[in-house]
């Protein structure tokens, strides 16, 4: 058995060896994005990471952009399977680890999940190639980077439940989802549904039972288990910049550009630098949409399920997709849709419509296409080798798009051939439709070259360059050598675009940062910023960083003590007392002439603050030890007051009174010495009730379900007996 | 069946693993394979101005164009659609918006790229731009946005042939008095001086101009630098 599973395991090994090709050739390199990933999963990481150390649940992140939420953080989700290498190892050691057991595991799931349909070499071969499925393969990072495994595990275990019916797989599935939502960025999570549905009722020839709402019940259960991180992001998200921007525009918005969109990667022959996803994710190459339409004919007398799980999973969504990447227009008018990117659609359309393609893999191996097939290869095949050599866009492209079409072309006219010159049977005629079928399946293997080629960056000469690779110092706050300059506890805000990440990286140096970039950024109060020409707003989705002209007292009270900017000599800070602390890769370190801190006395008497030295953020506790305090006053946190804060003050429960500006206030008065400050939105209670319950409701459902077998399997022997 | 079903998973694995093999090969560096050099667009797309005269002003790397209002951005090489549509291509937005106003993009003078004619003849390279040659002293930038006046002031002679400008040149070179131009002082006894395009060698205690003069010339500083250090080996 072990020894049948080992060509699986060799193309598993082999792509997740491809996707660490740089790690291996270049020195000093390892597999992470510089953005998503260093900027804020390894920072989101190590913050929760040490909260979960020390018994808490990670809840909010005192380090980035003034306190925000972390167990709703999209980019960094601290319960992630994938968070779990960060224990033991480096993040950039982690992330590496992570990508190749990913890749792996992605390819073997991919098996399984082609195995529902496929024999065994049609479902390697759509496995390893659907590895390089463009959307998917393009998002390698932390949220993303588990989205297609869970996908095919998925229908794997459905497949399996649909067959055994039983409370076992009922509960796999159930732990699955869990894992799901708790690994796997939202979006993707919520654009699974519909699939997991529409596949799960054709299963069951469109009956709604408990057998096709299990899936449903499973991920509800699911939600339920994991609900502090999914609500949390919910209205984090529904309160952040984020909700209200179209942020993904089209570019292919003609027949004849999504025409060659879909047989040349866009990046290759589209007039202007796109630098971003819709490179690649459009292209399937004429090869494989050859494959998928002959496969769709060749099926049309398999089991009616199998036809119509393909056609409502694969054909009907990577269509609807396609006309709303068309029509902007109609898209961005549609709420929640507008703020995706509707090609994500593909990633989990593309796999069933590639089951199309196993199928043709399935009759081309042996060379038994029909001679209607094998023409309509051949013509169409031609007509876009033409079409190539004609049109003034493609005339530049890499030869290697008209050898696929040739490979198509040979193996068309090789199989027509045999069938012209030979008798159906004999060895020549099987050396002919093996010939024919080889060249047929090597168009298809050579197809994702050019993804593979762009999206792993081969062809850039060194380490970086794409999100499967950087060096370490990209990993990191960079310039380092300022970092042991810049006391523990105290808030930087850093003159250079935001995705660099500077603000987000102090984090796990325990240094606090002022710059907005994620998913959750507070729109109000970066608009109160904005009002006060505190910053420069320098991307969509929203997000900025602090910005000159520099305001003194204003940085002040927002406890900003460090700027880093990206000059040698800042004449405007000098001229304003600032020092100069140091300078290294051309950005000079500045502290503030007062030395502020995140927390300070404000009094009735005086406009000036009184900052606070003695105090510590941990986890999600803030402890303050206040000076001796004259008169009532009030203690401000640069923190901003979210739902969830409580405050003690000598042991004794204090209110909280949200400032003007968003931040924590505390009433204080003369005797009062120490102030701790929790965010605990969830307690372990409630989050424990949380799981129980979901747990609770699921073996419920298994519990029904194993006596509903029971009594059918009763019911069958009964009527086999009469 | 299982037999040949092994021997093709085999076959699928070698076609495979070959494949990595050749993407590891040349992603090292040791072997290029120009299959795989994949082209890569480059230039972002720019609205320059919205709206003039009904068009949008589009800016893609060292061209504009202008794009009526409803129509979409036309791929650069498609030349025939983009005439069909009545998009215009300049070199710059004013050239851009005097097409709008012509209504056409035959328009004259016609920004185009100057074009190098000849290289160093005495000193200046002939450059033409649409009906026009310009002589323009070596060393100098050729600014060919700049106004005619502005270019005569930095000794660019325009003309309408090469011959014409060559005879400018000419003319212009005759005409030149040579002025001594100290370059040097007290080198191994010598001052450097600057006559036309030759280096003259005099001795720092006899300014004049003697016999000498004749004898330490170079073309530049180093060569007359060198004479004199032969010179100066010969006598001891």
């Amino acid at each position: 058995m072990f020894l049948r599973k080992i060509p699986l395991l060799i193309a598993a090994v082999s792509v997740g060896v491809l996707i660490l090709a740089k790690v291996f050739l270049y020195p000093d390199c390892y597999s992470f994005d510089a953005h998503d990933e260093a900027n804020h999963a390894f920072p989101g990481l190590h913050v929760a990471q040490t909260a979960i150390r020390a018994g808490e649940l990670p809840t909010i992140n005192y380090y980035n952009n003034f306190g925000v939420p972390l167990l709703g953080d999209a980019l960094t989700y601290p319960f992630a399977l994938q968070a779990a290498t960060y224990y033991f190892l480096d993040s950039h050691l982690a992330m590496t680890v992570n990508r190749f057991l990913i890749a792996v595991a992605t390819v073997i799931a991919a098996f399984g999940f082609f195995r529902i349909y496929l024999g065994t070499l049609p479902a390697i071969i759509s496995a390893v190639l659907i590895s390089f499925n463009p959307v998917s393969f393009w998002y390698p990072v932390h949220q993303y980077q588990m989205a297609a495994l869970f996908f095919f595990a998925s229908f794997y275990l459905l497949n399996k439940f649909n067959i055994h019916r039983s409370a076992t797989c009922f509960f796999s599935l159930f732990a699955l989802f869990c894992a799901l939502i708790l690994s796997v960025s939202i979006n993707h999570v919520v654009l699974l549904v519909p699939f997991l549905l529409a596949w799960s009722l054709s299963r069951n020839g469109f009956r709604v039972d408990q057998i096709s709402i299990a899936p449903l019940v499973a991920f509800i259960g699911a939600l339920i288990f994991s609900y502090p991180q999914t609500f949390d992001f919910a209205q984090n998200f529904l309160t952040s910049g984020r909700a209200s921007e179209g942020v993904y525009d089209s570019v292919l918005t003609t027949f004849r550009e999504l025409f060659f969109g879909l047989i040349i990667p866009p990046g290759e022959w589209i007039a202007y630098n796109y630098g971003a996803q819709l490179q690649v994710t459009t292209y399937l190459s004429m090869s494989v949409m050859l494959a998928v339409l002959s496969g769709a004919w060749l099926i049309r007398k398999k089991t009616a399920w199998k036809q119509t799980s393909l056609f409502c999973c694969g054909v009907l969504p990577t269509v609807i997709a396609i006309v709303l990447y068309m029509s902007p227009e109609l898209r961005l008018a549609i709420p929640l849709v507008k703020s995706v990117d509707i090609t994500r659609v593909f990633w989990f359309s593309i796999p069933f419509c590639y089951v199309y393609a196993g199928y043709f893999i399935a009759y081309a191996r042996f060379g038994w296409l029909p001679r209607g097939v094998a023409v309509f290869l051949l013509f169409v095949s031609l007509a876009t080798l033409a079409v190539i050599q004609i049109s003034p866009e493609t005339s530049e492209v890499s030869a290697l798009h008209s050898i696929i079409l040739l490979l198509v072309v040979a193996g068309a006219l090789t199989l027509l051939l045999t069938w012209q010159s030979e008798q159906p049977k004999g060895y020549r005629a099987n050396l002919g439709y093996s010939i024919g079928g080889v060249l047929l399946i090597g168009s298809l293997i050579l197809t994702p070259i050019p993804v593979m080629v762009r999206v792993l960056g081969l062809n850039t000469g060194s380490c970086g360059g794409t999100q499967y690779s950087d060096n370490l110092a990209a990993s990191r706050f960079t310039p380092y050598s300022l970092l042991s300059l810049m006391e523990k506890g105290s808030r930087l805000a850093t003159e250079v675009h935001t995705h660099k990440g500077h603000d987000l990286r102090v984090a796990t140096h325990e240094i606090l940062g002022s710059a907005a970039r994620g998913i959750v950024v507070d729109r109000k109060f970066g608009k109160l910023l904005e009002e006060k020409r505190l910053v420069t707003v320098d991307q969509i989705p929203y997000g900025y960083y602090f910005s000159r002209p520099w305001q003194t007292d204003a940085l002040s009270w927002l406890g900003i003590r460090y700027l880093l900017v990206n000059r040698s000599t800042d004449l405007e800070l000098e001229d304003k007392g600032w020092t100069r602390l140091g300078e290294a890769e051309n950005l000079s370190l500045y502290e503030n002439p007062g030395k502020p801190t995140p927390v300070y006395l404000t009094h009735h008497h005086s406009s000036a603050p009184d900052f606070v030295r003695d105090y510590s953020f941990f986890g999600n506790h803030i402890r303050i030890n206040l000076p001796e305090i004259s008169s009532a006053s009030t203690l401000v946190v640069t923190i901003l007051n979210k739902t969830g804060f409580e405050a003690e003050i000598d042991g004794r429960t204090t209110e909280i009174v949200t400032q003007q500006n968003g931040f924590i206030g505390l009433h204080v008065q003369t005797g009062d010495k120490v102030v701790e400050i929790w965010h605990h939105p969830y307690s372990w209670r409630q989050v424990a009730a949380g799981m129980g319950i979901s747990i609770l409701m699921c073996g419920l459902y298994g519990w029904f379900l194993s006596r509903r077998r029971a009594e059918n399997e009763k019911h069958k022997n009964l009527q086999s007996t009469h | 069946m299982r037999q040949r079903e092994n021997r093709n998973i085999f076959i699928f694995l070698l076609l495979w693993s070959s494949l990595v093999i050749m993407l590891f090969l040349h992603t090292s560096g040791r072997v290029d394979i120009p299959l795989l050099h994949f082209p890569q667009a480059k230039g972002n797309l720019m609205m320059i101005e919205e709206g003039y005269k009904h068009y949008n002003l589009v800016g893609l790397r060292e061209k504009v164009y202008a794009i009526p209002q409803g129509s979409s951005f036309i791929h650069p090489r498609r030349i025939e659609k983009m005439k069909e549509i009545g998009i215009f291509v300049a070199h710059s937005a004013q050239e851009v918006k005097r097409m709008i106003d012509a209504e056409t993009e035959n328009i004259e003078p016609k920004n185009i790229e100057p074009k190098l004619i000849e290289e160093g003849y005495k000193h200046y390279n002939l450059v033409g731009l649409r009906e026009k040659v310009y002589a323009v002293p070596q060393g100098k930038p050729f600014i060919h946005t700049r106004r005619i006046e502005e270019m005569k002031k930095d000794g660019i002679f325009v003309a309408h042939s090469a011959q014409e400008a060559k005879r400018m040149i000419d003319a212009e070179t005759e005409n030149i008095e040579p002025k001594l131009i100290l370059k040097e002082e007290n080198f191994q006894g010598h001052n450097l001086y600057s006559f036309g395009r030759l280096i003259y060698a005099v001795p720092a205690m006899d300014p004049a101009l003697g016999p000498y003069w004749e004898q330490v010339v170079g073309e530049n500083l180093k060569e007359a630098k060198r004479f004199i250090m032969q010179k100066e080996t010969l006598v001891k």
